[in-house]
């Protein structure tokens, strides 16, 4: 609004350009011979210098004066009188100058301004304070300057945990791979790379990460990183009595101060009591674009824990509705995804039982319930990337 | 907000632009004085509105303000102050801005110093500004708008092209759009005389202060820009008869041959019709100029952006302009009151052949310059017309030229006598001659050709001053008596007496430069040495140095003159981060009217680095010799004889006009 009132004073001040000399210049009859006859006394007054500094001689400057009169009577002779005024048109073209200026105007500017658009000044916006401006601000250079330099092992470097941070988990990921590529020999940077892939799953150890977390291990044994999520991913897997082991292993090998200790106790006793105890249920539908978005600004416990909220959600919608079959699926792999086994099992059960006409879902509950009864290690691959799969088509 | 009143005053300008384009035009139709006083009061809005516009985008380079694409593409945070001012106008979109402020500029000249202009007169000639500001504004809003917004915007910007990042690009642009732009009120008058179908007197009288104006801003900016390539580009050359260079020579050969003719018509009214002609084709060569260099047919470091439909743009401008301005010639021209008669010997027709020759060399560069551009658009072969051929055509066409430039002032007007002017001039030729044979015989296996270049700058130089010298009869009467005729004499003679003098100054600088230079080329590890015209320049080995926004490379060089004087000299090979661009910093140092020159080639992986030193005689004469035309220029420009015609203000005008009149 200030601009158009802005705008509107410099149109205001536009036609006072036109406007003005209608009312201030007075209509004079101008004599033509006038100027013509005052050139000509500068002209003679040259000749005379000429003569005084003994340019030219007497005759010369004589002619040359009888030259310029003659030019000036035909000057005067030629000039041509003033027309009449043609009062009306004039008023018209007047009024049609004035009126053009704002119209002209307006209908450029409202073709190719940007009014709503504001002044974006370097230093103001460094200025305000916000702290995620600065970062993104700090990120959009580094980001410019690696699209420049790609090989700039650095840059990765300092980027990633950024990104990190911003929960910018998926480009984490491919940074720490562009460092790993460049510069495998990096401590750490493989269980990085795995830590920022397990966060694209949405706190998922898949076997991706897995494999580079035991990686990282073989040159590096005292990674806590990646015993730790090693760890998590046995919890994952629903071997629970490995995972306390690992757990131990990680917790005794730390003090107070390591900045997991407190994840790993708390991972630790949940391993130690999951088996045989049926997470808590409540009454929340299934995934929603906003839990899901929440889950990821969540820490792994957190996540966890919503994970089950929403499971028990599932498992009671399926109590109402068992016809669902998609529905029984994802159950069965949330449950062995979160370790509970048992769960999964009685689940597959119910599901056989409600569908039992449907001999393709049959056969493929039975499947899983063989091998969830032949203590037979879950693939933790398969269904873990299905379930990153169907969060990324909420999102 | 100021990005976008910015772009808001621009649009008005330009709605300005179109009424001035109208109003006083019809109000000198009709005979209305109000009306044709709109175009004095609107010229000076579309002035200060596109100063508006400029003095907006100017902030937001000055704040790096990326939320504009121009400041965006041009600009970095880094960059410093200097060249985010300069760089308003190093970018297509930006110098465009700068050319229409200069031409209202000009068009607010016009209004505030023409009090004294016949209305009908000055009306018509704000109009055709208006004309030309108004498809000009056109141009820029519709194909190469600075006030294109980015938004969010970046957070850097991609920086100005290293190359312009000088001193230079403070001085040149604006230089020559003062001269290209100049050249367009004359444009104006000769198409308002040409409306209202008659020259008056005063037509005559206004013609030749613009024209000078317009011309020793030509002057300076071609020079400036010559000796910018010279240090910048590290070729060690001052012209390169490229053709950017040549489509702001061409307007300057035919602005010289315009100034010629105004004199004679200021004079004596004759070669009016010729004068109008020369005023409509040198602002064409100014547009064609504008053309080459903004439409993209061209590559070169001016060409910022190539971009057809800106091209077309210019090319219906350039038609409309130089067709119509033609055509309203062919209609108007026989109707035109033909002026004075003379003989062929006389000061008259000694500037008729200035004429004729200033004008045959513009059209030989103009061949050169266009014809590859048309074979390439016929057949797509691409060829290049170089210094060569330039050379042997533009070369022999000034030698009569140069020969004739004492005696021309030397003769009178309407009839004279070629022998006694001729006989002033017998000291003047022997010294000339005596210059050869000295030049002759102290250097050996140089062409001949290069002494008589010696002579006939010998010859230009002190015939420049043959006239003052006559006319005050030093030797021939009393030391007072000379002092009164001294101080007597008129301005502008001093002025053409200073012009021609730079003239001879630039022939010497030039045929000593092109003849005597002498060139090395090395390449050396740390601790060794070239030489080069007796100079040792030894190799220390190099520094690396960090600048605001970019990193060089600097050579320490230690030179022995001749005479046994030890200097540093310290060339560098810079990279500019952002464009990743590398240029050569050459280190020059000023012995006399001479100069060492020495750029830097690549450094190799072992440490030795590619050397190129040239020692260039007399070649500051070149630019020197500029100084002294455009100050020739300024002098007359100052002369009280033009007094009638300028700078006459509106509350002066009552009490002083006899007075002035009379002066």
């Amino acid at each position: 609004m200030t601009f158009w009132i802005m705008a509107a004073l410099l149109m205001i001040f536009a036609a006072l350009f036109v406007l003005a000399p209608l009312y201030v210049v007075r209509e004079k009859a101008e004599n033509p011979e006038e100027l013509d006859k005052a050139i000509y006394k500068a002209r003679k007054a040259e000749i005379e210098n000429d003569l005084a500094i003994g340019r030219i001689d007497a005759d010369t400057a004589r002619a040359a004066i009888a030259e310029e009169s003659r030019k000036l009577i035909a000057a005067v002779e030629q000039a041509p009188g003033a027309p009449s005024a043609n009062l009306a048109l004039s008023r018209i073209i007047a009024l049609a100058g004035i009126v053009s200026v704002p119209v002209v105007a307006v209908a450029l500017y409202l073709h190719a301004g940007n009014p709503q658009i504001p002044d974006q000044r370097l230093a103001e916006r460094q200025a305000g304070n916000l702290e995620n401006q600065r970062i993104e601000e700090l990120v959009a250079r580094a980001e410019a300057h690696l699209a420049a330099k790609p090989d700039d092992v650095r840059g990765w470097q300092v980027l990633a945990p950024v990104y990190s941070r911003m929960g910018r988990d998926q480009e984490a990921a491919q940074a720490w791979a562009n460092v790993l590529r460049l510069a495998p020999q990096i401590p750490e940077v493989k269980a990085n790379l795995a830590e920022s892939l397990v966060a694209v799953a949405g706190g998922v150890v898949t076997a991706e990460a897995g494999r580079l977390f035991t990686e990282e291990l073989e040159t590096n044994k005292a990674s806590a990183k990646a015993r730790f999520y090693l760890a998590m991913a046995k919890g994952q897997e629903g071997k629970h009595a490995e995972a306390v082991t690992l757990w131990d292993a990680l917790i005794s090998g730390g003090t107070d101060q390591s900045p997991w200790m407190e994840a790993a106790r708390t991972f630790r006793k949940e391993s130690a009591s999951l088996a045989g105890i049926t997470p808590a249920r409540g009454n929340q539908p299934g995934p929603t674009e906003e839990q899901v978005e929440e889950a990821a600004s969540l820490s792994a416990e957190e996540r966890k824990e919503m994970i089950s909220t929403m499971v028990a959600g599932l498992a009671d919608r399926l109590e109402d509705d068992p016809t669902d079959r998609e529905g029984w699926k994802r159950l069965v792999r949330a449950y062995i995804v979160l370790g509970d086994s048992d769960a999964a099992k009685t689940s597959a059960e119910k599901a056989i039982a409600a569908n039992a006409q449907e001999t393709a879902f049959v056969a493929e509950m039975k499947s899983v319930l063989d091998q969830l009864r032949g203590q037979e290690p879950v693939q933790p691959a398969s269904p873990t990337d299905d379930q990153a799969g169907s969060g990324s088509d909420t999102q | 907000m100021i990005n976008e009143l910015g772009h808001f005053a621009l649009v008005l300008a330009f709605a300005l632009s179109l009424v001035l384009s109208v109003v006083p035009l019809a109000g000198a139709k009709l005979g209305n004085q109000k009306l044709m006083a709109i175009g004095s009061s609107a010229s000076t809005g579309m002035f200060v509105f596109t100063l508006l516009a400029f003095a907006s985008l100017t902030s937001a380079y000055v704040t790096s303000d990326f939320s504009l694409e121009n400041v965006w593409a041009n600009s970095h945070s880094a960059k410093p102050m200097l060249y985010k001012v300069t760089g308003v106008w190093g970018n297509h979109e930006g110098s465009m801005l700068l050319w229409v402020l200069i031409l209202a500029f000009f068009s607010a000249l016009v209004a505030w110093f023409g009090s004294n202009i016949p209305a009908r007169l000055k009306a018509n000639v704000l109009a055709v500004q208006g004309w030309i500001a108004a498809a000009f504004f056109l141009f820029i809003l519709l194909t190469s708008n600075p006030f294109a917004r980015l938004s969010p915007a970046p957070f850097e910007g991609n920086d100005l092209n290293p190359v312009l990042q000088d001193i230079g690009l403070a001085i040149h642009p604006p230089m020559l759009y003062l001269g290209y732009v100049g050249f367009s009120v004359t444009f104006s008058f000769a198409v308002a005389a040409m409306i209202s179908g008659r020259i008056d007197a005063a037509w005559a009288r206004w013609v030749r202060p613009w024209a000078l104006t317009a011309w020793l801003f030509l002057t300076a900016g071609i020079a400036m820009g010559s000796y910018w390539a010279y240090y910048e580009l590290g070729w060690g050359g001052w012209w390169f008869w490229d053709p950017v260079e040549n489509a702001s020579f061409i307007p300057w050969l035919v602005g010289t041959a315009l100034l010629h003719s105004a004199l004679v018509m200021e004079k004596r009214e004759a070669l009016k019709i010729w004068t109008i002609l020369l005023a409509i084709i040198t602002f064409s060569m100014s547009l064609l100029g504008t053309f080459l260099v903004r439409s993209g047919v061209l590559t070169s470091v001016h060409a910022f952006a190539n971009d057809p439909e800106r091209g077309v743009f210019i090319l219906m401008i350039l038609m409309l302009f130089i067709g119509g301005s033609l055509t309203l010639f062919a209609i108007r021209a026989p109707l035109l009151k033909a002026g004075g008669l003379f003989q062929p010997i006389s000061r008259e027709g000694a500037l008729v052949f200035n004429n004729v020759f200033l004008t045959t060399a513009a059209a030989t560069v103009l061949v050169g310059t266009l014809y590859p551009l048309v074979v390439e658009a016929l057949s797509g072969a691409k060829i290049s017309v170089g210094a060569p051929f330039f050379n042997i055509t533009f070369g022999p066409l000034m030698i009569p030229l140069l020969m004739l430039v004492p005696i021309g002032p030397l003769l009178s007007w309407k009839r004279a006598d070629l022998y006694p002017a001729l006989q002033r001039l017998f000291w003047v030729a022997g010294l000339a001659l005596l210059t050869f044979i000295i030049t002759l015989a102290f250097t050996s296996g140089e062409p001949v050709l290069a002494s008589l270049g010696i002579g006939l700058a010998v010859w230009v130089m002190v015939g420049a001053f043959a006239e003052i010298w006559t006319r005050t009869g030093i030797g021939k009467t009393s030391a007072s008596n000379v002092f009164s005729r001294l101080s007597g004499l008129p301005r502008s003679m001093w002025g053409t007496a200073l012009g021609h003098f730079g003239l001879g100054v630039i022939l010497l600088g030039v045929v000593t430069v092109s003849v005597f230079e002498q060139e090395s080329v090395a390449e050396v590890a740390p601790g060794e040495k070239i030489a080069v015209a007796g100079y040792e320049i030894a190799f220390q080995g190099v520094t690396p140095v960090t600048g605001p926004n970019y990193t060089e490379i600097v050579a320490n060089l230690m030179v022995t003159s001749p005479s046994g004087n030890l200097f540093p000299m310290k060339p560098a090979k810079r990279v500019y981060q952002v464009r990743g661009m590398p240029t050569t910093e050459a280190a020059i140092r000023t012995i006399g009217f001479s100069q060492l020159y020495i750029s830097l080639g690549d450094l190799s992986a072992s440490g030795k680095l590619v050397i190129r030193a040239w020692w260039k005689p007399l070649v500051t004469l070149i630019w020197i010799g500029a100084i002294f035309m455009v100050a020739g220029g300024a002098i007359s420009l100052s002369d009280r004889r033009l007094r009638v015609g300028v700078a006459k203000r509106a509350r002066r005008i009552a009490a002083g006009k006899q007075a002035d009149a009379l002066s």
